[in-house]
């Protein structure tokens, strides 16, 4: 195992809400992030699972320390950055950088795509202007825009586009640690899978640790080494992503997955429905926060935090009743249609080989 | 006698004083009963053939070109203004991605239900608040008396959601058409809110177009797929034959393009480009430029909408697939 890049411990951020002039409702918080424990291996791939709501966004600011936790520590090499001033912290912001959902939001509409690139650059005073233009080219063959995308401004661009120039900004300054937050959803599905790509290959060229903030379980699939599924401020489960994805412990983690609509007619109606909604986590229910909708609970997970326990090494589950829970339902091993295996290498080969006309 | 009926559909935006096109000749069949999924990526005229068919379409900037939209025999596109209004909300209704732009935020729930009521049933004002809260009921919101006098902002997304089925529905309409109803809530949410409409359409018969771009929720929700692509229908099957046999390269890319849950490949296939802008919208195959397989024909005629199975319509010059591509 790789050694780790950066820890969390007991992290925690709470938001003071309804604190009006004459309300005085004072001492009401949102309690976000409510002590996690995490740590990021370099060169892994840590997906950060939940549903909105669930504070996996607000730990995601918190890892790259764009917010102040209220409680908790968060080294990075050693170094707490929890308590480092913001002065000491610019020097080590370099090396931890962010992506967004939104590349339509997340871009400053006045400046050119090779001024958005180099900007970074010149936040830490990084090369001269010849050095930064030779970089800006190199980043942007990096993500895979043509150099004549340069000059252009955002809204010359399509999603994709924009979205690749947003990752070659994040990594402008060499980071070690990439934290994407739902780096997709605001993509067309074709374009998607070409995002997903190019930061699997990111990922794999340069080393880097990339955090994966997702509520879609199949894209954890396909790119996480590890997985923390959240519920309401807390995590339910870590673990590695094939042992969470194919059996998953903690009840919420199986709900979820079982939630998910999966492209295969023959499983259709076939889901068991998880009830009810996510509990305010203004009030978070006493003991297990996942309880008033747990299938399982008993009056005992009302009493009790469960907390988050290993119980197979590098498994861990903060669930009163982890052990006694009947197997998870295998994943439907339905073999892929092979119709569409067989098509998919068919267009493969066509476009390796664009002479075939006929 | 199709329940819908929409023929060689088209409608064109006008922009700068030209017309453009938007939609080209879409043609779709509904029966009592059964669910269309429509489904493509943002642009591609799912959601426009929605708004043709209840004749919402943005005036004037949009307007119909060609084609016939019938539901239940009545050709809707002759129709008068007014007698459109009496069929929306009593034969026919939609609900909206975004309940929250849908719903008057400041009109309580019962208000609001009562309005659609009595708009259309000759009931007073006790008996349609009996309706409302029966509906409330079978939509399965939680203490539906409560919620007649909650604001919509009051609401969760997914009861949001909830209601805004209840107030489509409270007509009993023989259509709903659902535009990304899941879209904005959480899988756990949405998995409630899909088989929420299962359940109501098994109970009552309603014929539902559902309108996504999750190729996850058609295959658990819909009876027939129709994929969209820059205007126009590419392929039609019912669903087990498109997730079996799937003939488009379009359909196929997209399908090999999203992650799956039940295995890992090593990379997703990818659809080179992006979905082309109306304006780059040419007569031949649109999707000739992005496709792998395209010939010379791809890119000077216009693919015919045909079949390759029974039921199973492709629009490509190159399907079926194996039959003509060597591989």
């Amino acid at each position: 195992m790789s050694p780790v890049l950066l820890e969390a411990r007991g992290l925690r951020r709470h938001y003071p809400i309804g604190r009006g002039l004459w309300l005085g409702r004072r001492g009401r918080l949102l309690r976000a992030v409510d002590g996690v424990d995490l740590e990021v291996r370099r060169g892994e791939t840590l997906a950060v699972v939940g549903e909105s709501g669930c504070g996996k966004s607000t730990l995601a600011r918190l890892l790259l320390r764009l917010e102040r936790p209220d409680a908790g520590t968060l080294r990075l090499d050693g170094i707490d950055l929890a308590s480092l001033p913001e002065r000491r912290l610019r020097p080590l912001r370099r090396r931890l950088q962010i992506v967004f959902q939104d590349p339509y939001a997340s871009l400053n509409p006045r400046l050119s795509v090779a001024a958005l690139v180099a900007e970074p650059l010149l936040v830490h005073g990084q090369g001269g202007a010849a050095e930064r233009r030779a970089r800006v080219g190199e980043l942007l063959a990096l993500v895979g825009l043509r150099p004549a995308l340069a000059d252009r401004f955002p809204h010359e661009l399509s999603g994709g586009q924009r979205q690749r120039v947003a990752i070659a900004r994040a990594l402008a300054t060499g980071p070690e640690l990439l934290v994407a937050d739902e780096p997709i959803s605001a993509l067309d599905v074709s374009v998607q899978a070409q995002v997903l790509n190019l930061l699997a290959d990111l990922r794999a060229r340069l080393g880097l640790a990339l955090v994966l903030v997702t509520h879609d379980l199949a894209v954890v699939r396909h790119m996480a080494d590890r997985v923390a599924v959240m519920y309401l401020g807390k995590i339910v489960e870590r673990a590695p992503a094939e042992a969470l994805l194919s059996a998953p412990r903690h009840p919420y983690s199986r709900a979820l997955l079982a939630a998910v609509p999966r492209p295969d007619p023959a499983r259709a109606g076939s889901r068991r429905i998880l009830e009810g909604e996510l509990p305010s986590p203004v009030d978070p229910p006493s003991g297990c926060r996942f309880r008033t909708r747990c299938p399982f609970a008993v009056a005992e997970c009302a009493r009790l935090e469960p907390p988050l326990e290993e119980t197979v090494p590098g498994h861990a589950v903060a669930c009163l009743r982890a052990a006694e829970l009947p197997p998870p339902e295998p994943p439907s091993a339905a073999p892929p249609p092979a119709a569409l295996a067989r098509r998919l290498a068919l267009l493969e080969a066509a476009r390796d080989n664009p002479a075939a006309e006929c | 006698m199709h329940l819908l009926e929409v023929e060689n559909l088209s409608v064109a935006f006008s922009s700068d004083g030209r017309l453009l096109p938007v939609l080209d000749g879409v043609s779709l069949e509904l029966e009592a009963g059964r669910t269309l999924g429509l489904v493509g990526e943002s642009g591609c005229g799912k959601s426009l053939t929605a708004l043709a068919v209840m004749g919402l379409l943005p005036r004037p900037q949009a307007r119909v070109t060609a084609g016939s939209v019938r539901l239940e025999g009545r050709d809707l596109l002759r129709l008068s203004d007014r007698v459109l209004r009496a069929l929306r909300g009593s034969r026919m209704a939609m609900i909206f991605q975004e309940p929250t732009t849908s719903l008057n935020p400041v009109l309580s729930i019962g208000d609001q239900l009562v309005e659609v009521i009595r708009h259309h049933q000759r009931v007073g004002p006790a008996e349609a608040r009996e309706r409302a809260l029966e509906i409330l009921a079978r939509v399965r919101v939680s203490e539906p008396a409560r919620r007649l006098s909650q604001y919509p902002h009051e609401l969760s997304g997914g009861l949001r959601q909830r209601v805004m089925i209840a107030m489509a529905l409270v007509n009993h309409p023989a259509l709903l058409i659902a535009d990304e109803p899941t879209t904005a809530l959480d899988v756990t949410i949405q998995a409630q809110i899909l088989e929420l409409i299962r359940a109501l359409q098994a109970g009552t018969g309603t014929a539902v177009l559902l309108i996504t771009h999750d190729l996850g929720v058609v295959a658990e929700t819909a009876h027939e797929v129709a994929v969209m692509y820059a205007g126009r229908i590419v392929e039609r099957a019912p669903v087990d034959a498109l997730f079996a046999d799937p003939q488009h390269p379009y359909t196929i890319g997209l399908m090999g393009s999203i992650p799956r849950l039940d295995r890992r490949v090593d990379r997703l296939a990818v659809i080179p480009g992006a979905v082309p802008a109306p304006a780059a919208w040419g007569p031949a195959c649109r999707f000739a430029d992005r496709c792998p397989l395209a010939i010379a024909r791809c890119r000077a005629e216009r693919p015919a909408l045909r079949p390759v199975a029974a039921g199973h319509l492709v629009a490509c010059h190159r399907a079926p697939i194996e039959a003509r591509v060597a591989a």
